[in-house]
This record gives structure tokens, sequence and C-alpha cells, in this order.
């Protein structure tokens, strides 16, 4: 026989049979509802809350001896629906607006003297790109030219990136000041 | 109207629509989502559940548990004072809305 799984569900007190990939349509629809319940108090509720109804609605379809199928389950989870929290979302979003993107260390065409490492650099540490060139050229002078082999390698190792312009507007779209 | 303008609205006023229909008595889940199924406001579990969660934590319901006939006990929901009361200013709110818009449409 096939291998199945037995799942227990709160309040329920029956265990149900149901193959591997029914099992598993069930577990990530549990763990995602989990998940987006993360920081709602009544999290252990609601989870109990569907886990009754998924087991209410298991017990109707009554396979018989047979275990129960990913299309039953997809249909039972499909009646019900995915979790939404709605107010947690919208803090969610309000954070991910609030959020200012990630930096990336890259090289900037738009202005570039060279391959734009100086300007990447510019962007990145929010310093002026003439003083970054100043301090790579004395750099390069006082280490008799260890930095230019730094600044060849930088310009083979970064991704070629956004326009200054941009990266500026990626940096300043932090909290309104 | 744009569709999502309308949704938003729709969001906001399920609330006081549940409040509404626990209002006439004991409902569980099931009946709520019946009670709502042909109406513009079809509701499913995954979003029921969270939100009668808060609403009871606001203190507007609450539920008892009962035995059913089949299966475990189920949550059966009924408003609290408070609940019966955000409904009556809800309702008072509601009417003034549409008279202002009759109102202001003529």
């Amino acid at each position: 026989m096939d291998k199945t799984i037995l799942v227990t569900l709160a309040g329920h007190d029956d265990q149900y049979r149901l193959e591997p990939d029914a099992f598993d349509r069930l577990a990530r629809y549990l763990d995602g509802a989990a998940e987006r319940l993360q920081d709602d108090p009544d999290r252990a509720d609601v989870l109990g809350d569907l886990e009754r109804s998924i087991g209410d609605k298991l017990v109707r379809t009554d396979p018989g001896d047979r275990p129960i199928t990913i299309a039953a389950i997809d249909g039972i989870l499909d009646a019900i629906g995915a979790v939404d929290t709605g107010r947690a979302d919208e803090a969610a979003a309000g954070a991910a607006a609030t959020q200012p993107r990630r930096r990336r260390l890259v090289r900037v065409r738009d202005g570039q003297q060279m391959a734009g490492v100086c300007n990447g650099l510019a962007a990145y540490s929010e310093i002026r790109v003439d003083w970054v060139r100043t301090i790579f050229i004395l750099a390069t002078v006082a280490t008799a030219g260890v930095f230019l082999i730094v600044y060849v390698a930088m310009a083979f190792i970064l991704p070629v990136g956004e326009t200054p312009a941009e990266a500026q507007a990626g940096r300043s779209r932090g909290p309104i000041r | 109207m744009h569709p999502s303008k309308l949704g938003q609205l729709r969001k906001g006023l399920l609330e006081f629509l549940i409040l509404d229909v626990v209002s006439t008595g004991d409902v569980y889940v099931a009946d709520i989502i019946d009670r709502l199924a042909s109406t513009d406001f079809a509701t499913r579990e995954g979003t029921l559940y969270p939100l009668l969660s808060t609403m009871r934590r606001e203190g507007l319901l609450d539920y008892d548990w009962r035995e059913s006939v089949a299966g475990p006990p189920r949550k059966y929901y009924r408003l609290t004072d408070l609940g019966r009361e955000h409904l009556a200013e809800f309702r008072a709110y509601w009417d003034s809305l549409t008279r202002l818009i009759d109102e202001l449409g003529r």
C-alpha cells in the first residue's frame, strides 16, 4: 500500500489519513497561516479555528477506506481561503514602505571617468565623487600603485549598477524626515 | 468607480456587517458566512477568523463554546454591550450619510 500520513487537527479526536502530497499541501497552508499571523495576539486562537474547520470539512468528505487526496484538500483550503489579517498586512506594507532600500556597492556608469568604481563608492558612501577620486589617486601614489590594482580588481568584481540619481533616490526614500 | 476604491470601502464595512449578523442572536461562523454569501460581502473563513478574533479582543463580541451534533464544539458569537453600542452608532451614522448623499446629489 502507498504511504499515507496520519494527521490530528485541533478539536477533533479522530485522525485523518492523508496522501503524502495532500499532507504537504495542508502543512504548507497551516505554516503560511502561522507565518501571516506571526504578530497577531490571537494567533493560536485563529490557527485552532482553522484546524477545527478543516477537520469539520474532512469529516464531510469521508472517502471511506481510502486516504484523503490532494484534490479534496485543495477544495477545502479553497473554500476557507488564505488567511487575511487585513490590518497586519497594512502594517507590513507600511513597514516595507518606510524601510530604506538596501544599499549595494556597484559601479556607476553615469558620469564615470574610467570604470565607474569611484562613482559607485561615492554613491554608496555619500561622499562627493571628487573626494573619492582624490583619495584614490593619493592612495595610489602613496602605495606606489598598489591601489591601482585595487581599482582594476573592483572594476572587474563590482556589478554595474544604477545611475547616481537612482542610487540617491533609493537612499533618500527612507522614513519621511 | 475604480474597483479598488469600492474594495477599501467594503473592507471597512465588513466589520459592521458582522456586528449586524451577530446581533440577530447566537451565530457561529458558518451562519455568518451563509448570511453574507449571497451579498457583495461574501467572505471566507480565512478572512473571518482573524477579524472575529480582533473584534473580540476589542470587546465588541464574545463567544461561548457549544457542543455540536457532529464534530468538535463550536464557538457561538454574541455581541457585548460595547458591540451593540458600536452597531447603533454605525446605523445612525449610516442613516445620516445616506441622507447627506441624497441631499448633496440633488
